[in-house]
């Protein structure tokens, strides 16, 4: 870390207490005197929802221009410029290629790896997740190579789906064949792993340590002023808004422990974990939008819920579970609670591309630094389909993308071929990934060949 | 493309043709006839030039024998400038009774076909040990792009028994032509060379279309064997033949030539070159069992259509003599 007392400020600058290491976003005074900004770097998300999408509420008609978005993506409407939809990408890993039934967990295993994952309980093999190849080379002088965000049960063992570990379904990114990287599913441990000293405290410990502390942000008050003097009034401002952002955060989690403590202690929720979708979403998000502000990663998987998840959700009046829905098997009063669940989904995450699009980045912004996908393993979850996966890119990857648009590729076109189209954009240039035929086009608005 | 039930199925069978010839189509023909009695599978059909018609039509004739299906892996199709064949905008274009079109085609973009190797190398990803035979007529293209996408090499190694080369056409382009050599050469399992010669002998009868075909109505390669040519004509018949030999070859219905290895001419033709130790073979003409193909090739060519028995498609699940795998291996 470098110290403060510098006279120009380095990228890597950290307000510094007791326990606490605070990033800092980017700001003026670490542009060298005369310069312009320096680019801002590209940022990766790939955000995973479960069981499939109703896809004709999801796919454009026609190729092009966005028009009128399908009623699972219209929370994207005032972000439609924003946004790049593809169409008939597929991964023939996750098909049963003789393997039987387990579509949700080889589709989960699949996705970011491309390979068809072993259809085991203790036996677990997959591949390198394309996230950890990028992480490998872009990530290994940030903070954090990459962060793996969850939301939902963190089992790494067990039967999940049909003969297929739990390990399959509840990780998205892969360090190698036969490790796993679980995501952080609790707002609080991922509070401290951001901005505390890397030690992970159990609940009594927290509770203890609240009877004291006020905010994290108390611990770095010295290296803040100390910093503060040597900014100018833009910088200030940036710095107050962003260190009031960690402070609105701390409160959240705050407020959801406070809740837990008072709920019935047999309820299905970890310590500190909201039981509110939408709160818990918003937490998480919050979190990736600091770290992405403050270059502390520029990767980050985010398992929305788990690959297979029955998740119920209350919050919009539908008890039924998730996945036993997506079986519907065309009755229309299941089509459409599944629809609203989608749409649920993409409610939230239209919040958090907002959120993006909010936070200055350079001269730019975070979602225009970015490129965040958001989508799924299978297609339609009632028939357990690999093909046409519902693929969304919001952010045009620092303005490589031509956003606006539908792109609709040959059938069978490998998602691995995306995922090597995105590689080069984060710099990590490969031949071949997974089942990869070759690179997608048509992502800069050129010619798409497929 | 999938198959849940036990046992092994029958040899999948992947066809990969330029469909500017009739022998394409009734190779077609020939297949699902082989399929509907069990004795094989189509799994996997592609266009090896860039003719969308063609792949349509391909996918008409699908349809039109396993009626019904659903799922399954799209037709593959070559991308770029089209080179239609007349034949299939005349056919799509005719009409019958109400002035409907009397082939409609469910693939009506681009899009919805495939990169040919793709389809296949897919295709073949969803094979049993051994249980997969590679047609590729005309064109080596598809093959040579399929044997060069990642891990195809073992995969074919794998599941391939053999590739089945049937009259095959070479570009003049000699870069083309280096990578058709590659890939003879680097084809980790048997190939075998129906030629023109085996075309040429066994030319499927003109007459077989007005009397095996007639109660099958609206059969679209009877139609497109009325269009390639001026009736009556017998057209050459490689990759039907091709076709017989890949789901029959424990028949013995050709002879094979001894040993070799392919070779591609200065004049651009594919040879055999003598090599004991070669993997490669070429069909020969059994005089004494002409008459047996030819009688096969119209009897299969002219079976009705069967609906599909699994959810994947016709034949997904149907089980095939246990001991049919071996004994072909023992052949080889």
């Amino acid at each position: 870390m470098t110290p403060i007392e510098r006279k120009a400020l380095g990228r890597r600058t950290f307000l510094q207490g007791l326990g606490a290491a605070v990033a800092l976003p980017f700001l003026d005074a670490m542009a060298p005197a005369l310069s312009a900004a320096p680019k801002a770097p590209v940022r990766m998300a790939m955000a995973y929802v479960p069981n499939g999408i109703i896809m004709n509420q999801w796919n454009p008609t026609t190729e092009g221009p966005l028009g009128t978005l399908g009623r699972v993506l219209q929370p994207m409407e005032p972000l439609k410029d924003d946004l790049l939809l593809l169409g008939n990408l597929t991964h023939n890993g996750g098909r049963a290629l003789l393997d039987g039934a387990g579509d949700h967990g080889r589709c989960c295993g699949t996705y970011l790896t491309g390979v068809h994952v072993k259809k085991s309980l203790s036996d677990i093999h997959a591949g390198i997740s394309f996230d950890q190849i990028i992480a490998n080379q872009v990530g290994k002088n940030m903070r954090f190579p990459s962060l793996e965000i969850g939301m939902e049960d963190g089992r790494q063992a067990g039967d999940c789906d049909s003969g297929y570990s739990c390990a399959y379904t509840n990780n998205l990114a892969w360090k190698s064949d036969t490790v796993p990287l679980p995501p952080t599913l609790n707002p609080r441990d991922l509070f401290e792993r951001l901005f505390g000293d890397g030690v992970i405290l159990s609940p009594d410990a927290r509770k203890r340590q609240a009877l004291y502390r006020r905010s994290i942000l108390d611990f770095v008050n010295d290296s803040t002023h100390s910093l503060e003097s040597r900014l100018g009034p833009s910088d200030r401002r940036k710095l107050d808004e962003y260190l009031s952002a960690i402070r609105e955060i701390e409160r959240q989690i705050e407020a959801a422990e406070a809740t837990n403590a008072q709920i019935d202690p047999h309820m299905d929720k970890p310590y500190g974990i909201p039981a509110d979708f939408a709160e818990h979403f918003k937490l998480m998000t919050d979190m990736i939008t600091i770290a992405f502000q403050a270059d502390m990663t520029r990767i980050v998987t985010f398992l929305v819920t788990r690959e297979g998840s029955s998740r119920a959700y209350r919050e919009i009046d539908i008890p039924d579970g998730h996945h036993p829905l997506t079986h519907h098997r065309n009755q229309p009063d299941m089509i459409e609670k599944v629809t609203q669940i989608n749409t649920y989904h993409v409610t939230q995450f239209a919040k958090w591309a907002t959120k993006l699009k909010n936070t200055p980045d350079g001269d730019s912004n975070l979602l225009d630094s970015s490129m965040v996908v958001y989508g799924a393993g299978l297609s339609d979850g009632n028939r357990h389909l690999h093909e046409d996966l519902p693929t969304m890119i919001a952010g045009s990857a620092g303005g490589a993308f031509k956003t606006g648009r539908y792109i609709e590729y040959r059938r069978e076109t490998p998602m691995c071929n995306l995922f090597l189209t995105m590689m080069d954009r984060m710099g990590v240039h490969i031949e071949d990934f997974g089942d990869s035929t070759g690179r997608v086009s048509g992502l800069d608005g050129g010619l798409n060949l497929g | 493309m999938q198959f849940g039930g036990g046992g092994i199925p029958p040899v999948g069978i992947l066809f990969d043709g330029g469909f500017d010839r009739i022998g394409d189509l009734l190779a077609l023909a020939v297949l699902f006839g082989l399929e509907s009695k069990g004795q094989s599978r189509v799994v996997a059909i592609s266009v090896n030039r860039p003719d969308f018609a063609a792949a349509q039509f391909c996918d008409i004739t699908k349809h039109y024998y396993t009626p019904g299906a659903f799922g399954g892996l799209p037709i593959g199709s070559v991308d770029g400038k089209q080179q239609p064949d007349p034949v299939y905008a005349k056919l799509l274009a005719e009409t019958g009774d109400n002035a409907a079109p009397l082939f409609k085609p469910n693939v009506t973009r681009v899009l919805d076909t495939a990169d040919p190797a793709t389809v296949l190398r897919n295709a073949l990803t969803a094979s049993q040990p051994s249980n997969s035979i590679v047609i590729a007529s005309g064109s080596v293209a598809s093959v040579s792009r399929l044997l060069s996408l990642i891990g195809s090499k073992p995969l074919i190694e794998g599941v391939v028994r053999h590739l089945i080369l049937a009259a095959p056409k070479l570009p003049s382009d000699p870069a083309a032509r280096a990578a058709a050599q590659r890939m003879f050469d680097e084809w980790p399992t048997p190939i075998y060379l129906c030629g023109d010669d085996i075309g040429e002998a066994i030319r499927f009868p003109g007459a077989s279309i007005d009397k095996d075909f007639a109660a099958l109505k609206n059969n679209p390669v009877a139609a497109a064997y009325r269009s390639f040519g001026d009736m009556p004509y017998d057209a050459p018949a490689s990759p039907a033949a091709a076709a017989l030999f890949a789901a029959h070859e424990k028949e013995n219905l050709f002879k094979l030539s001894e040993p070799g290895k392919l070779r591609i001419s200065a004049s651009g033709a594919i040879e055999l070159e003598p090599a004991s130790d070669g993997k490669h073979r070429r069909l020969l003409v059994d005089t004494a069992q002409k008459d047996t193909v030819l009688k096969e090739l119209t009897e299969y060519a002219s079976l009705p259509p069967h609906p599909p028995s699994g959810r994947r498609g016709a034949n997904a699940n149907a089980k095939a003599d246990p001991k049919e795998p071996q004994q072909i291996k023992k052949q080889q």
